[in-house]
């Protein structure tokens, strides 16, 4: 009978469904003016995002009207007295939800990348995963919230009262909160939206306890809340112990402090953070056709009779770089690298700590957690300016004009599975020499189910700047795919760390 | 029985609205739920339908507990309320094309035969309908399928005499196997066609018995006496709303008895010319039993 109350719902409700194709078609004739490698203007980028938030909208609002049309919490409506079995109606509602919601974003993402050059199993795969966080983060709320009260504008309220109570929480923290699409979060989002609901509807469709329902729905309204201001500390502590939990002890690199005796550690309070930020110089040595992701960095300092004096992550943000100085350590190495002279590694510090540092020796070590990658496969491939093209063996890419330098391009790339997760790129000249140095990129991609969910939604994953080849189109290229081999920690020791203090000199205005 | 309550108490927060209610309504009666507004008829109804969940008591329909409706009884339960809220978007037709699959005893010759009989338009919105309409259209909906219970709440309020009349005639003329509780406040327009009633006062049910035997044992008394009296102090319980004009003495016996009651009568007033007991239509047993505040707890 499911089905037939499915049919009812969409006789009914048509012109909401309508709705929601019809935004759906301009989200994806939006995403395909723009095109999924580029970085887009910013007019039509805010378009695309505006599209994407009004498909959330007509969507959940569709859900949110076909639910009520039989609503769970009235006492008057016609049928609650037919024979109407209320697991039909319930599973109805939530096909409808799926309707809306997973078969609109499955179509069109999948339309999307197979229309941009993707494979079509991976193009299925990814597409698969998109619609499914659709679903879930879009159906399975309207659903829950549609359920627990009488009138979509009661529904609706209920959305912006919470929408606003996490603005003011993220407004109150005064610490970096976890990114949303960081896959600790967007996992302990979804479990919480898939059990929540749960709950919902089998309390809602199974007993109408509309009272402990909104129970369900407050704490899970409190525990989506709590998770999205998660410290960004305690993030990168669950990817370091589930990611990088088979670690080993060596690596294909050699990090060591530049004992040297005019490479004193020197520090400064950035001003435009009113931090401290001290700076280590390292030798860096990686091993040829080998890749080095920097994953996660914690520090420990120790006063000059060995009493801990500080313990904690060091904060992987470029914007911490305080100071203009040669090299700061990226969160990506490679052997093109290993020339390179004068490389530090900025560690943001309490300003206490900073103060003691000041005042007497210390000793300090520094931790990482680091991911090596191998090379998978080598393709020259000539890319068109501005037309994207299948790399075999790694995904699509495209080049562009850079916008700001003449004298180069901008590689973007997407894999379109998990295959590879990192490139490196170099630009060849007419004799086929190599032009500059090779550039290497690490994808964050998430692979929560095996697949890349963002190869088709985050545009450009792997963006790098190359030289331009001198009068031509074409950029002949030299792409290598990498696979991550191991993880593993190296630690560097600075037996005395004698600071010099920079601040308010005119050394530390800038930054690099 | 087709319907059995025990003892059913029903409690909004710290209001009671059903206190201990027990009733049974035997299969093939027409059994008329009377009560003033808030007296608990409609909390009583949704309680039988499984709408609401009773605070404490059984309450059972066709012998499954109330709160174990299924499919399978509810296919049997016709219901029609004032307050009943039909799909508004929907037209006609496409209402009843949705029910029909719902219900396997679906008789679409009898539901063409009702929707002429009613003048239903059945391309119209639902919404556009009028309220007389809309009960039509609900009565259709609760009759077609052959229900074995008819479950009727306040069904007439507000309706013109004319679509009333229409609407009980339906009834009636489908009335046959079937057994239909009702309730209501407006009291004439059921006294026609129910065979017993239950009376409601504030969630307490006062009496429940056949009309026949309510009809027999209630009587206005007119009494008049030799001479000008005064009321007595004592009275008995059964006898409601007295009072006196010069020598003749009126009130209500709800236990009347013919052969008894010149001597009941003489014993307590003394000499009396002559007595009158007039038979009272179901508004006036209503009014009478509602006013006297005795009456509660008996």
């Amino acid at each position: 009978m499911w089905l037939h109350i499915l049919k009812k719902d969409l006789r009914l409700h048509w012109l909401y469904v309508a709705a929601v194709i019809a935004v759906k078609v301009t989200a994806v004739w939006l995403i395909l003016q723009i095109g999924i490698l580029a970085i887009a203007e910013p007019v039509r980028f805010t378009l695309s995002a505006f599209s994407e938030l009004a498909f959330a909208g007509v969507a959940g609002l569709a859900i949110i009207v076909v639910v009520q049309s039989d609503p769970v919490i009235s006492n008057n409506d016609d049928w609650l007295i037919r024979p109407v079995h209320r697991r039909d109606l319930a599973l109805a509602k939530i096909v409808f939800a799926a309707l809306v919601t997973l078969v609109p974003a499955f179509v069109f993402n999948l339309a999307v990348g197979l229309r941009h050059g993707v494979d079509v199993r991976p193009a299925i795969g990814a597409a698969a995963d998109t619609a499914l966080v659709t679903f879930i983060s879009i159906g399975l709320p309207a659903l829950a919230v549609a359920t627990i009260t009488a009138s979509w504008l009661q529904a609706v309220g209920i959305v912006f009262v919470i929408f606003l109570t996490w603005i003011a929480s993220t407004l109150m923290i005064d610490y970096q909160p976890a990114a949303i699409d960081s896959w600790p979060v967007a996992l302990a989002l979804q479990v919480i939206l898939v059990i929540a609901t749960a709950l919902i509807l089998g309390l809602q469709y199974g007993r109408r306890n509309a009272a402990t329902a909104r129970g369900v729905f407050a704490v899970a309204a409190l525990c989506a809340l709590a998770v999205t201001v998660t410290p960004r500390t305690i993030d990168d502590q669950i990817r370091h112990i589930v990611d990088d939990g088979k670690v080993a002890a060596t690596g294909p690199i050699r990090l060591s402090y530049r004992d040297r005796p005019n490479a004193t550690v020197i520090g400064t309070i950035a001003p435009q953070h009113g931090i401290a930020v001290i700076l280590i110089p390292l030798n860096v040595m990686v091993d040829p056709d080998r890749v080095v992701a920097v994953n996660h960095i914690d520090v420990s300092i120790a006063s000059g009779d060995g009493k801990p004096l500080y313990r904690g992550a060091v904060s992987l943000l470029s914007s911490y770089a305080p100071i203009q100085f040669s090299q700061f350590l990226s969160d990506t190495l490679d052997g093109a690298s290993n020339g390179q002279q004068e490389r530090y590694q900025a560690v943001n510090l309490p300003r206490d700590i900073f103060a003691k540092l000041k005042s007497a020796p210390a000793s300090m070590s520094l931790t990482y957690q680091l991911s090596a990658y191998a090379p998978v496969a080598t393709a020259n491939a000539t890319l068109a300016l501005g037309v994207a093209q299948k790399v075999a063996g790694f995904g699509t890419c495209e080049t562009q004009l850079n916008a700001v330098k003449k004298q180069a391009v901008d590689l973007f790339c997407i894999p379109a599975t998990n295959s590879s997760n990192c490139l490196s790129a170099r630009v060849l000249d007419p004799t086929g020499a190599s032009m500059g140095a090779q550039q290497t990129r690490c994808s964050t991609t998430t692979t929560l189910w095996g697949l890349n969910t963002k190869a088709l939604t985050a545009p450009g994953q792997f963006v790098m700047e190359l030289p331009a080849a001198s009068g031509a189109a074409t950029r002949p290229l030299t792409l290598t795919a990498y696979r991550v081999t191991r993880h593993f920690t190296q630690t560097v020791v600075v037996p005395q760390v004698k600071l010099t203090d920079i601040t308010g000199s005119a050394g530390s205005a800038g930054s690099t | 029985m087709m319907i059995e309550a025990r003892n059913i108490t029903k409690r909004f927060g710290s209001y009671e609205a059903l206190s201990g209610l027990s009733f049974s309504v035997a299969q093939g009666s027409v059994y008329a739920l009377l009560g003033a507004n808030g007296a608990g008829k409609t909390t009583t109804i949704k309680l039988m339908m499984n709408i609401l969940a009773p605070t404490r008591g059984d309450l059972a329909l066709m012998g499954t507990p109330s709160r174990e409706l299924g499919r399978r009884q509810l296919s049997q339960i016709g219901y029609v309320a004032e307050s009943q809220v039909l799909p508004r978007q929907m037209a006609v037709g496409a209402y009843l094309d949705y029910l029909r699959p719902f219900y396997p005893n679906w008789d679409v010759v009898l539901e063409q035969s009702m929707v002429q009989q009613f003048k239903l338009p059945l391309d119209r919105k639902i919404r556009t309908l009028s309220h007389g309409m809309r009960i039509k259209l609900a009565l259709v909906a609760a009759l077609a399928f052959k229900p074995k219970l008819l479950v009727l709440d306040e069904p007439f309020s507000g309706l013109d005499p004319l679509v009333r009349d229409d609407l009980v005639e339906s009834v009636l003329s489908h009335a046959e196997d079937l057994t239909i509780f009702i309730s209501s406040h407006e009291l004439n327009e059921i006294q026609g066609f129910v065979s017993d009633i239950g009376f409601l006062e504030r969630g307490r049910l006062l009496f429940q018995e056949s009309i026949d035997v309510l009809s027999a044992r209630v009587r206005l008394i007119r009494v008049t006496l030799q001479a000008t009296t005064r009321l007595p102090d004592t009275w008995p319980a059964a006898w409601l709303a007295p009072s006196t004009s010069g020598n003749v003495l009126r009130f209500v016996h709800t236990a009347f008895v013919e052969d008894q009651l010149a001597s009941e009568i003489a014993a307590l007033v003394g000499d009396v010319k002559y007595v009158q007991a007039e038979p009272m239509d179901l508004r006036s047993i209503f009014t009478a039993i509602a006013r006297d505040e005795p009456v509660e707890g008996r």
